[in-house]
């Protein structure tokens, strides 16, 4: 894989920020690749949302660097302005104003013509399902839907880099469908950058995640690969009809990945990476050997076992 | 787009926003607008509709009680009959005359002010009087006043009472008056009363208000967070400025002509030209604007506004001296024009300005100097303002 400057979006060198005695971002360093979705993982207070301010200039860091498409950002007012949108992990809109209004006031802020700034909103409005309430106060939206515009806000300008900080949070089944899918269908034209403590949001969306915790960058890779690389595998509970699970573990043993086995009675459990092929292999030597299989359980592994494990500990909610 | 333009695009995309943001906030907007034609009214109600009378506690001890053919008049009686006939030009009466007994209880009147003046007519009044007259004796007949020093009223009431008791007196002894005293007043062809006296602060007042709505839109940014997504905009800060100015001197014009048309429905009519007044109305909100700047760099919600807040508005108030007159404190004379300490409130400029227009009929030559120095304090408060605002709003 190439990170060579042309297709990297944004990149972060050494980013760090104290609050006193706390190190809420500890030398974080990592590039976003353009185009992809990147998630930041971590559980609350792991430093995701000061990272993502540092990202967008409304942060001065203590040390370190931001680069957006090779050019040093320097924090401060209008920094990232036409390069960045940022929905805040707070619903950051103006009450007073109706939909409309305050998002063709941002595009206007921003420097595109009346006309251009009304399209774009219709646009806006319609993809994030807002249409309805496009001329109410902000004051009267629900939840979700202050949430959505949250979104809309940041994407008026048509930003190189979207960075969402908790867009899933408080959304309702629907409105986390609709805002995925717009998600996905944004990556590719626009580079963007996630965070989340849902494990399972971060697999659906994200092509790479980092999983960053009391600041620090623990891994950083596909979602695959860092289940890969950290996790101990997909898990297998096999129970056959007689005892005789021992039998197996020959042609276990025979395996690539020769995987950690326990036996208890007529039930095999272990756990390795690569479950589908494993699974192909361990189903043909019950069927050589003519045992016949009661029950099959496997558990995919989830980026919550790889968080887990990395950090050794559970989400602190 | 060139850059100029631009700017100008954003200035007024903002100005459009602050704009309805302002009129949907009705509660803090009717609030500005409403309370100079409040006062209006009120100072209205007290001065002029409800015209107080001084009352005068008279303790009569004096022993003639009916003229009829007697020699000696019942000059107590007279006396007493003059005050409550004593009217002021528009037929109002003076005084409110109370005839008292009790010593004691009058002079707890006047310690509570529920009266103004206690008046001690003593035995022997109207022989006094009469041997005056009859020229048997030189020794004048003596009133005695009771008053609180530190009532204004009193003074007032003293000096009107003294008036109406000294012709009473010349008519009843045929002594001639060696003094008489015509009262002019500076400007304006009528005698002040009181009412006008205050309108030039009342119209004042109305632009302070704009404090409030200015520094509102200003703190609701830093308030709701929307100030990340204005940071993050290409809109510069002076353009936010301009525009919030823009939108709020429209705010205090408003309300100084609501004030001023509430102070002509109560009778007041002002001298000067409005046009000068409005012009000066107009750089006077600007001065409030950024002063509102200033106190907007110190708070963080609009919970701190309103409780905070009110401690610049009242500085304003007070020192403008919109509610009562403080003693004067000079500094400096520029160019012929007096200097007063708390002349570095760009409103007490305004006020004396006003007053020049209004019940003097100055024009734009007479209120150039205020002018030029509320334009002056105005770029001073918006430096410093908006240094301010960056520093602990803005800053990274
Ligand atoms: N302005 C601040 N002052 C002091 N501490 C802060 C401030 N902002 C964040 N923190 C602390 O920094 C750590 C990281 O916070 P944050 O970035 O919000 O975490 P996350 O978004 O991952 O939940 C937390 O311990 C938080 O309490
Ligand atoms: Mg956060």
């Amino acid at each position: 894989m190439t990170t060579s400057g042309e297709c990297i979006a944004l990149r972060a060198d050494g980013l760090t920020k104290r609050y006193g005695d706390l190190v809420a971002v500890d030398d974080l360093s990592f590039a976003v690749r353009r185009g992809e979705i990147f998630g930041f993982l971590g559980p609350n207070g792991a430093g995701k949302t000061t990272a993502l301010k540092m990202m967008c200039g409304l942060l001065r860091p203590d040390a370190g660097s931001v680069e957006i498409a090779g050019r040093p950002l320097v924090a401060g007012r209008g920094a990232g302005a036409s390069a960045i949108g940022v929905a805040p992990q707070n619903a950051v809109f103006w009450p007073l104003l109706t939909c409309r209004e305050q998002l063709e006031f941002v595009g206007r802020s921003h420097g595109l013509t009346a006309a251009l700034a009304r399209e774009r909103v219709a646009e806006l409005l319609a993809a994030l399902g807002l249409q309805e309430k496009a001329d109410q106060l902000g004051r009267t939206l629900s939840g979700g839907m202050q949430r959505r515009l949250n979104i809309a806000l940041g994407l008026v300008h048509r930003p190189e880099i979207l960075l969402l900080d908790e867009p899933q949070a408080g959304l309702d089944p629907q409105s986390r469908v609709l805002v995925r899918d717009y998600v996905r269908a944004l990556a590719g034209a626009m580079t963007v950058v996630i965070t989340t403590h849902d494990m399972e949001e971060a697999e659906k969306l994200c092509q790479r995640v980092c999983i960053v915790d009391r600041g620090r960058l623990l891994a950083l890779d596909t979602v695959a690969g860092i289940k890969r690389q950290a996790g101990e595998g997909d898990r297998f509970e096999l129970e056959l009809n007689v005892d005789l699970a021992a039998a197996l573990l020959p042609a276990l043993g025979e395996l690539p990945a020769a995987p950690a086995v326990v036996v208890k009675g007529a039930t095999l459990c272990f756990a390795a990476a690569g479950g589908n092929e494993l699974l192909a292999r361990v189903l043909r030597v019950v069927a050589e050997r003519g045992l016949g299989l009661v029950q099959l359980r496997m558990r995919r592994a989830t980026l919550e076992d790889v968080f887990i494990r990395l950090t050794g500990r559970g989400l602190r909610e | 787009m060139s850059g100029a333009r631009a700017s100008l695009e954003r200035t007024l995309a903002y100005l459009k926003k602050t704009f309805w943001e302002n009129l949907r906030d009705w509660k803090v907007l009717i609030l500005a607008l409403v309370f100079g034609p409040f006062f209006v009214f009120m100072m209205y109600g007290y001065f002029v509709a409800a015209a107080p009378a001084y009352t005068l506690l008279v303790a009569n001890e004096d022993a003639v009680a009916a003229a009829g053919g007697s020699r000696v008049p019942a000059a107590a009686a007279g006396l007493l009959a003059s005050w409550r006939s004593a009217q002021h030009p528009d037929g109002k009466p003076i005084f409110n005359v109370v005839p008292v007994d009790d010593a004691e209880a009058a002079r707890a009147k006047i310690e509570s002010r529920d009266a103004d003046l206690l008046v001690r007519i003593p035995e022997g009044f109207s022989q006094r009087l009469a041997a005056f007259r009859d020229r048997r004796s030189g020794e004048p007949a003596q009133l005695t006043y009771l008053a609180d020093g530190k009532n204004a009223r009193a003074a007032m009431a003293m000096a009107l009472s003294d008036y109406t008791a000294f012709a009473y007196a010349a008519n009843l002894t045929q002594a001639p008056l060696p003094l008489s005293v015509a009262v002019q007043s500076v400007g304006a062809a009528q005698p002040l009363d009181d009412f006008e006296i205050w309108v030039p602060a009342l119209l004042v007042l109305a632009l302070i208000m704009v404090l409030f709505t200015a520094a509102t839109a200003l703190v609701r940014e830093v308030d709701q967070g929307t100030m990340a997504r204005l940071m993050l905009s290409r809109l510069r800060t002076g353009e936010l400025l301009a525009a919030v100015s823009v939108n709020q001197v429209l705010v205090g014009v408003v309300a100084l002509a609501l004030t001023y048309l509430s102070a002509r429905a109560c009778g007041f009519h002002g001298a000067g030209s409005l046009a000068v007044l409005l012009v000066v109305g107009a750089v006077t909100t600007l001065s409030v604007v950024a002063l509102s700047v200033l106190t907007a760099a110190f708070l963080k919600s609009m919970f701190e506004l309103l409780t905070v807040g009110v401690f610049p508005f009242f500085i304003l108030m007070f020192f403008s001296e919109c509610m009562f007159p403080l003693p004067k404190i000079e500094v400096a004379a520029i160019a012929g024009h007096q200097l007063y300490a708390n002349d570095v409130l760009p409103t007490s400029l305004c006020v004396r300005a006003f007053n020049k227009i209004l019940n003097c009929g100055g024009g734009l030559a007479d209120v150039g100097f205020e002018i030029v120095a509320i334009a002056a304090l105005t770029a001073v408060y918006f430096a410093l303002g908006t240094w301010l605002f960056r520093r602990r709003h803005l800053r990274v």
